[in-house]
């Protein structure tokens, strides 16, 4: 007998071996499974999302996880078959795949639609584009710090399929980026496009179809010039996330024409400014947007509180839940319809503004003040600004107060500021509420939550404790709680609730005798209203407070379908409390 | 003449669990039935799915009859958007803490009776016993022999170094 006979007897010996292992594992029980469940466990495991860095906008170095498919595939034949008989598992490509695993890669996803991320110095990507951008379905891309022209995307034709395209263009050393290449087609069917940071131009293709439009102006990068903004969201008529970081613009060169005509965003969902200067507030000027969206402006710096100009816009025309947070230079202002849409404004001045003519003046010509029933406040030292809000709200039926409690005993070395008392509280609301004033005659509770300063407070009386507490309930308080009650307006539910500072808890007084004393100081209070309620002390820190809660259709349903946004990106309270 | 909002089934095995039609109606197939049956006193068979296998179906159908994503609810977009938004709560892994012959059982079942929800919940508690795993530790997992020939293992040993691309 040959070598070669033998070597084909030998080959079909094991080939048999292998079949009869086959049917063994016909027998094994994950193999009940039919092919349909099997595939969508595979699935589960192969198209994770975690795996395709592209849905991180800020990775400079992106790549794709490819273990988890070929770990699957070496299992047994079965699960290869279906594996290989899948190509959009294997749709999903780097630019760091080596040379073979890429070819695989591209051999066995067929013709299914691919996600790609490339690099412009890949030195095999203009042929992939040129080969396989007809069915390019997501492009994450990223331009190096010395390219300045974007060959990879003269992509001819255009990817009907190509639905996302994140573009990062990492600043260049040698001032901005001059190409105005835009993409080739006058109308591209995206529906998602990021430019993060933006490559120092904008596209001025028309974008029938795109729902996600993610711009970053980086700290060095500047929106090119405001028409080719505008003219973007003018060609985005469908546009249902608008997300702007750092956007800057240059006002005295390049401001926005009064003759620009409004923008209408009918779609629109969400639009986020986020980090950017006041002026890019000028563009909500030119925006028609639907009342359902959800508006957040945050982290916007300001000369002085008055550059603070925003239009009026429908979708403030019936909010009920008002939100303001003042403290020194920083403001916080939320207000919502309570169940899934709103406005955010989150800004500080230069250092030692007070935002008082802004929340006097302003606010009530930006938010209709009318119709808001609930309103939650902690203003810091400014706690006298207080009735100037408070008389726009006839409908107002709940009121939210957070105050820091100083004692008033001078020898009290925690005593911030000395209008910011108890006193100071019971003017303010006797101001705002008493039945003379007429105002907020639906008002039916209050909640006070009292920041207290525990430590220092019983470290100075230990002595007595409950005679600490007893300006806590001022007689003008209890003068104002007397003549809405008389008056037949009474505000039937008054609760307090006590919060200590983190450091101390600690403290040798306990949370009970704490309860006990403000318990006492508040009697007087009682007969006055149907229901007081004193809840027990709770432990405050930088993340927690009662009254102001982020609602959670802040995180829109969606915004993050083709990108997970950066944790600075997201909705999350950064309040000026103490 | 019997309560109309509940009805039998009975198992492959004879055994009978009179159930609330509300619940059952997670379950596309029966759904269909019922509405073609209409109003009767009749069992419905179900010739696949034994008593043990039926009592866990039911057991889920009953935790999840108030949740939303209902066979009567809006559409959801195909499989991947589905399967994306399907969450594993304690009580599904509680539940399907179980031998791994009664867990492949429930997912055919599900799958035979069309109750996307446990289908979705079952794929994806079997996608995390997977998750990390190597071939041979997944094989050891589900009792599975390695049945690639020597010149199909050759391949994958090329393959292996594809992993390495990261």
């Amino acid at each position: 007998m040959k070598v070669q006979d033998l070597n084909l007897t030998v080959s079909s010996l094991h080939e048999l071996l292998a079949d009869v292992k086959s049917q063994i594992n016909q027998g094994a029980n994950v193999h009940r499974l039919p092919n349909e469940i099997l595939r969508l466990i595979m699935k589960e495991l192969v198209l994770r999302r975690e795996a395709y860095d592209g849905y991180e906008l800020y990775g400079e170095r992106k790549t794709v996880d490819t273990r988890a498919i070929l770990r699957l595939t070496h299992v047994c034949r079965r699960w290869r078959d279906l594996l290989l008989d899948s190509p959009s598992f294997w749709a999903r490509l780097g630019c760091s795949h080596a040379e073979g695993s890429l070819r695989a890669f591209l051999e066995r996803s067929g013709t299914a639609p691919i996600s790609l991320i490339l690099s412009d110095d890949t030195p095999s990507a203009e042929q992939i584009l040129a080969q396989h951008g007809w069915r390019l379905k997501r492009l994450d891309l990223t331009i190096g710090f010395r390219s300045d022209f974007l060959s990879l995307l003269t992509i001819s034709p255009w990817p009907r399929s190509l639905e996302c395209l994140t573009i990062h263009a990492k600043a260049t050393r040698s001032g901005p980026r001059t190409s105005s290449l835009l993409f080739a087609q006058p109308s591209l069917g995206l529906k998602a496009l990021a430019l993060a940071p933006a490559p120092y131009w904008l596209p001025s293709n028309h974008f029938p179809a795109l729902t996600h439009l993610y711009l970053d102006g980086a700290c060095e990068m500047r929106i090119p010039n405001v028409h080719s903004l505008l003219t973007l969201l003018t060609n985005s008529p469908t546009l249902q996330f608008f997300h702007i970081s750092e956007g800057h613009m240059d006002v005295k060169n390049d401001p926005i024409p009064h003759s620009t005509p409004t923008i209408a965003l009918t779609q629109l969902r969400s639009l986020v400014l986020m980090s950017c200067d006041v002026e890019m507030l000028d563009i909500l000027n030119y925006l028609s947007m639907p009342r359902h969206v959800c508006l957040r402006v945050h982290r916007v710096s300001v000369m002085v509180s008055e550059t603070l100009r925003l239009p009026f816009l429908p979708l403030m025309d019936d909010l009920e839940e008002l939100e303001i947070a003042t403290r020194k230079s920083k403001l916080h202002v939320v207000a919502t319809e309570a169940r899934s849409r709103g406005f955010w404004l989150q800004c500080s001045a230069r250092p030692n503004a007070s935002w008082k003519p802004w929340i006097c003046d302003t606010l009530p010509k930006t938010i209709p003040l009318s119709s808001i029933t609930s309103l939650r406040v902690y203003l810091g030292d400014d706690l006298w600004i207080l009735p100037s809000p408070l008389s726009h709200m006839p409908k107002l039926s709940e009121l939210r107060i957070r105050f820091p409690y100083s004692h008033s005993d001078e020898s009290n070395r925690m005593l911030l500021n000395p209008s910011v008392t108890a006193d100071a509280l019971g003017d303010v609301v006797n101001q705002s509420l008493a039945y003379e004033a007429q105002s907020c005659l639906n008002l039916r509770l209050i909640h006070l939550e009292v920041v207290l300063h525990w430590k220092f407070l019983y470290t100075n009386h230990q002595a007595d404790g409950a005679a600490d507490f007893a300006d806590m309930c001022p007689a003008i308080l209890v003068q104002t709680m007397a003549t809405r009650a008389e008056a037949g307006h009474p505000v039937a539910v008054l609760t307090m609730q006590p919060v200590v500072l983190a450091n101390s808890v600690h403290s040798h007084k306990s949370s009970e005798a704490l309860m006990s004393d403000i318990g006492r100081a508040s009697v007087p209070l009682e007969q006055y209203v149907e229901e007081f309620v004193l809840y027990p002390v709770s432990v405050w820190n930088e993340r927690t407070t009662r009254i102001f809660e982020m609602k959670s259709f802040w995180n829109v349903d969606g915004a993050e379908v083709y990108w997970d946004l950066h944790d600075f990106d997201l909705p999350k309270y950064d309040l000026p409390l103490p | 003449m019997g309560d109309s909002n509940r009805l039998t089934l009975v198992a492959s095995d004879g055994g009978k669990f009179v159930v609330d039609k509300e619940v059952v109606q997670m379950s596309v197939l029966l759904k269909n039935m019922i509405e073609d049956l209409g109003e009767t006193d009749e069992s419905i068979p179900i010739p696949n799915v034994t008593s043990p296998v039926l009592t866990k179906v039911i057991e889920f159908c009953e935790n999840h009859r108030t949740d939303a994503a209902r066979t009567d609810g809006p559409n959801v977009d195909g499989d991947d958007a589905r399967m994306r938004t399907a969450v594993v709560s304690d009580w599904d892994r509680q539940f399907f803490d179980v031998d791994q012959d009664l867990m492949f059982e429930i997912i055919v079942a599900a799958n035979y009776l069309d109750i996307k929800s446990l289908v979705d919940v079952g794929c994806k508690v079997v996608a995390d016993m997977i998750k990390g795993k190597s071939p041979q530790e997944i094989r050891d997992l589900f009792d599975i022999v390695n049945d690639f020939s020597p010149e199909e293992e050759a391949a994958l040993r090329k393959e292996n170094e594809w992993a390495n691309d990261r």
